[in-house]
């Protein structure tokens, strides 16, 4: 005679939650395995610092495109700083224009510290942060700032550097 | 049977199909359904196809093998099969920078690169060249030797708002320069992207050391540093900017100095790009100009004379204002050619004053201690006789200025008033490029140019505003917008050339 | 005697109704479809064969493809044509089946063939990449930015589609993966799942009839089939014919073209995108989007299955015709009369 279905022992019972509870860690598991596979390329931040330009070559005032890194340059005497040419809108590269940056792609104009003049974009040009290092500029590639970041380059009384050390 | 030849020159193998249809290196000509072929290879030892394969020196896309895409007529045409004199363009992808035999076109074209001031505005990677311009390290990737030769015959074809001057080459000297940018391409064939940063490095420290010798008198140092490539000085013409001859007479040290430092500073929107020079050689290039100063002035000279020494350069000889060197200026020059209605406006005193003392922010020097009172006179009767053709007294009086309000308009209603009538012209920036400012010549002024501004009183702006100014497209107001407004919008303007009308003298 | 059944044989009922097999019942665009993602599998297969995706190499090969392989230029022309008739095929299937009520009492083959559109849009972006010239390399530039506008999602899947922060040999090599193995799967999946589901909901929608016309579906069915894919297949032959893939220069980051435009199946959104980001980018596809899963609930009238523009449901039919007119007339604008800078312009 077969015991009916809901009547079940201790002993089975438990076997069957263990049973259970092992698949469920297991599925768990697996599932967090590939689900961060499947993600980590969010993870994987291209942020670093380059060396962009000696400091003598900058002209004293100005802005400066690097379109092989997508940043531009400004300087205002002793100040330096770094703007992204990627348009906000859709991300293509803005052309520098007398005051500011224009945008082939849409239209978008920027201000000349990145203030959005007219649309599409909604969303000024991000900075990156600059450091002086060696009589060169580097500027921290990758990261954008939401606000404005200005190096402060010390030069001495004298206009120009007398036999400036590059390197 | 397709040829499928692997060379690897860059670190990555290219494959090529060319002697397929071009078998040992062969011209071919095409008639109807068959290739016939014509004359071999030329010798080309110490290099041969076995080592370099045929893209590396003839271009061209090597895994296609149809007629278009394999001879590179795509686009820009930057892969386009380069035969005959043009190959040259290829030797320096994997030559280093010297004199080379079969090459002497290519080594020309380097060589007018830099006398000719290219590399004041546009760099290339290893000659540390100024960032005013496009970057040319990479232009041979991206442009054809044709399209490279169009952007330098004809800069401001593409694009339009190009502030690249058309320099006075000759067609043979603009191909020997593009043979040598087309061989300034992105993947180099000679050196690891390592060696390439040593070796930047080290020419930006020499560079920074500025001239080796620095020459001592003369026009010597002007013509070291390039000035010549595009100013005059006594005989010697670049054909592109002012007349340098009397400038440190006419405008004093501290001016030229500022120029030097900061071109834009004084001229609002010019061109001249930023060089790179010691103290040393400031100092030297300052005494140049002023040495030529000391050797005397116009005076007593002929009118006629006078105007074409130092009038025709910018207002030309026609007197309408398109001088050989208009372009380049970012003021048009005054048109005096069919321009009555202008000089009928504008009191006497002004037009001596302009002669005499300059116009600051534009490129108008002041002719005065050069020309002396009774030159200056003499010019202008001149002027007036040859080219206005209208008595110098008879001025128009009817046109009355726009009462000032007693309130100003609120902000945002101005610059709801500027973007409606004025930015179109002079840009939402007031720099005076706005959307349609190439349709205008002379182009729409420029509204941040502080010292023009500070030289100016209310009064001429509004009547500028109000009346329009004759021979160029700013049109009269009056009837479009209320007196408020237009005093308005003179506040405006102030704001956007950081300027007042208290500094200026009443006009 | 019975014959002795097949595998083909068994994927289809053995009795369907005559009325499913007038043309202008169904105009045979389920087939349509299936006949194009064959022909996609067959030369895609076949492309496999030659391709690399690796940016430095991608766009030799495709060059290798186009130029020094026999046949080379007619497949990649097929793989193109197919991909794009696809779309508009698959278009045109849901407007037969929203249009004729066809979905209503089969909620899930609705959401199976929704499913499959949205495989169909993904499948074709992710082959559009493949050729790394100018166009693909903007195309993702755009496209990638405007699924950055999701609200919440955006970013993760911009970088999901990505592979990274910016478009890198990640990006093709992802591209690569989805459009050749991980959407073929799902589409073998799916395309599975949703003839299942029309054998289980009984065939074919069709309207109530007193006695029904059965019709055995050998040999009927099978000719019918038979006849609608081998119109399919002349069709895209035929196109081959006067279309040819296009294929533009070597893929350059610093020089944009101007302007840039998403692939057409998107420039819509990229359209709606320059008037708002969010609403054009975000709130409308998402409002299209929720309009059609949720079309079998909304819909309260009567089952009509099977008629054309039935009354009952001319308000959902109404909308679904705003819909479409109103997106094309979008891809119109953006495809047609937008140039420089995206500044209007009549292209005559």
């Amino acid at each position: 005679m077969e015991k009916p279905l809901n009547q079940i022992n201790r002993r089975q019972f438990f076997f069957q939650a263990a049973l259970w509870a092992g698949l469920g860690v297991l599925g768990t598991t697996l599932a967090w395995i590939f689900g961060d596979l499947w993600s980590a390329a969010g993870r994987f931040s291209s942020a670093r610092w380059v060396p962009v330009t000696p400091v003598n070559q900058l002209p004293l005032e100005g802005v400066i495109p690097f379109p092989e890194y997508r940043i531009a340059l400004f300087r205002a005497g002793q100040k330096i700083g770094a703007i992204s040419l990627e348009c906000t809108h859709l991300g293509c590269l803005v052309n520098v224009v007398d005051r500011g940056f224009f945008c082939p792609c849409h239209g978008s104009y920027f201000g000349p510290l990145g203030q959005v003049y007219s649309g599409p974009a909604t969303l000024p040009l991000p900075w990156h942060r600059v450091m002086d290092r060696g009589g060169w500029i580097w500027v921290h590639l990758g990261k954008k700032l939401g606000s404005r970041q200005w190096l402060e380059v010390k030069q001495g009384e004298k206009k120009f550097e007398k036999g400036m050390e590059g390197v | 049977m397709i040829a499928d030849i692997s060379i690897n020159l860059s670190g990555i193998p290219s494959r090529e199909h060319c002697l397929t249809c071009h078998p040992q290196g062969r011209a071919v000509r095409v008639s109807g359904r068959d290739l016939l072929l014509q004359k071999s290879h030329p010798p080309i030892s110490p290099h041969s196809i076995d080592d370099l394969g045929c893209t590396a020196c003839h271009l061209g896309e090597g895994m296609a093998r149809d007629l278009v895409i394999s001879h590179g007529r795509l686009g820009n045409e930057a892969r386009k099969v380069l035969a005959g004199q043009d190959l040259q363009a290829s030797c320096y992808r994997c030559h280093d920078l010297k004199p080379l035999p079969g090459a002497e076109k290519a080594w020309q074209g380097f060589q007018l690169f830099s006398t000719n001031a290219c590399d004041a505005c546009h760099n290339v990677d290893g000659l540390a060249g100024g960032r005013y311009g496009p970057d040319l390290s990479a232009i041979g990737s991206f442009l054809g030797l044709k399209q490279i030769q169009k952007a330098i015959e004809d800069p401001k074809a593409d694009p339009k708002n190009s502030i690249m001057p058309k320099f006075s080459l000759s067609p043979e000297q603009i191909q020997a320069i593009s043979y040598f940018l087309k061989s300034r391409t992105s993947k180099s064939l000679h050196e690891t992207p390592m060696i390439k940063k040593v070796r930047m490095k080290e020419q930006a420290r020499i560079r920074g050391k500025g001239l080796e010798k620095v020459p001592e008198g003369g026009k010597a140092i002007l013509r070291e540093k390039k000035c010549l490539a595009c100013h005059k000085f006594g005989e010697e013409d670049g054909q592109i900017a002012p007349d340098l001859t009397h400038m440190a007479f006419m405008r004093g040290e501290d001016y030229i100095k500022t120029f030097l430092y900061t071109p834009g500073k004084e001229i609002p929107g010019a061109i001249m790009p930023w060089i790179r020079m010691t103290q040393e050689e400031e100092k030297r290039i300052v005494h140049s100009l002023q040495e030529r100063g000391k050797e005397g002035r116009l005076h007593g000279t002929d009118a006629k004379r006078l105007y074409m020494m130092i009038c025709q350069r910018c207002h030309a000889a026609q007197g309408d204002g398109l001088g050989t060197i208009q372009p380049n200026l970012a003021n048009f020059p005054r048109a005096f050619w069919k321009n009555q209605e202008f000089f009928k406006r504008i009191p006497d005193e002004r037009i001596v004053k302009s002669i005499g003392k300059g116009i600051p922010g534009t490129s108008m020097p002041p002719f005065g201690e050069l020309l002396g009172h009774e030159g200056v006179d003499s010019l202008i009767h001149l002027i007036f006789h040859e080219f206005i053709r209208i008595k110098r007294s008879e001025k128009r009086s009817d046109l009355t200025l726009p009462t000032p309000p007693a309130e100003m308009l609120p902000r945002d209603k101005t610059e709801k008033d500027f973007g409606k009538y004025c930015s179109s012209c002079h840009g939402v920036a007031g720099n005076g490029k706005g959307p349609e400012y190439l349709k205008y010549l002379p182009r729409p002024r420029d509204l941040t140019n502080g010292p023009f501004f500070r030289s100016i009183t209310d009064d001429r702006i509004a009547r500028a505003i109000s009346d329009g100014v004759p021979g160029t497209g700013m049109g009269p107001f009056r009837d479009k917008i209320s007196p408020e407004t237009i005093w308005s919008l003179v506040n405006r303007i102030r704001e956007l050339s950081g300027s007042d009308g208290k500094t200026a003298e009443s006009n | 005697m019975e014959k002795r059944r097949h595998f083909f044989q068994h994927l289809h009922p053995p009795m369907i109704r005559r009325r499913t097999l007038h043309p202008l019942s169904t105009m045979g665009l389920g087939i349509l479809c299936l006949a194009c993602f064959l022909v996609l599998a067959a030369t895609g297969l076949t492309l496999l064969l030659y391709y690399v995706p690796y940016p430095e190499v991608a766009y030799d090969r495709i060059l290798h493809i186009v130029t020094a392989l026999r046949y080379g230029r007619l497949l990649r022309t097929l793989h193109y044509l197919a991909a794009n008739v696809l779309i508009v095929a698959g278009i045109l299937h849901l407007a037969r089946v929203f249009w004729t009520g066809s979905y209503q009492g089969r909620g899930m083959n609705w959401t199976y063939g929704l499913l499959l559109l949205g495989l169909i849009f993904l499948s074709n972006f992710t082959g559009y990449i493949l050729p790394w010239d100018q166009t693909s390399y903007w195309a993702v530039k755009v496209g990638s930015s405007l699924a950055e506008y999701f609200p919440g999602i955006g970013p993760s899947l911009k970088s999901f589609l990505l592979g990274g922060e910016d478009i890198s040999q990640e990006t093709l090599l992802r591209s690569f993966a989805l459009h050749v193995a991980i959407l073929p799967f799902l589409w073998g999946l799916l395309i599975s799942l949703h003839f299942w589901r029309i054998r289980r909901d009984g065939g074919l929608a069709a309207p109530e009839e007193e006695r029904p016309e059965r019709l055995a579906s050998a040999p009927w069915l099978f000719r019918a089939e038979m006849a609608a894919g081998l119109l399919a297949l002349a069709f895209l032959l035929l196109l081959a014919l006067f279309l040819e893939a296009p294929l533009s220069s070597r893929a350059d980051p610093l020089h944009p073209p101007n302007p840039a435009k998403a692939p057409w199946y998107f420039v819509g959104i990229q359209e709606m995108v320059s008037y708002s980001a969010t609403w054009g980018g975000v709130v409308i596809p998402a409002l299209i989007g929720l309009f059609l899963f949720l079309a079998p609930v909304l819909d309260r009238a009567k089952p009509t299955a099977g008629r054309w523009f039935a009354r009952e449901r001319r308000v959902l039919n109404f909308i679904f015709m705003m819909v479409i007119l109103s997106q094309g007339f979008m891809i119109l604008i953006g495809q047609w009369f937008r140039g420089e800078n995206w500044v209007f312009k009549i292209p005559w």
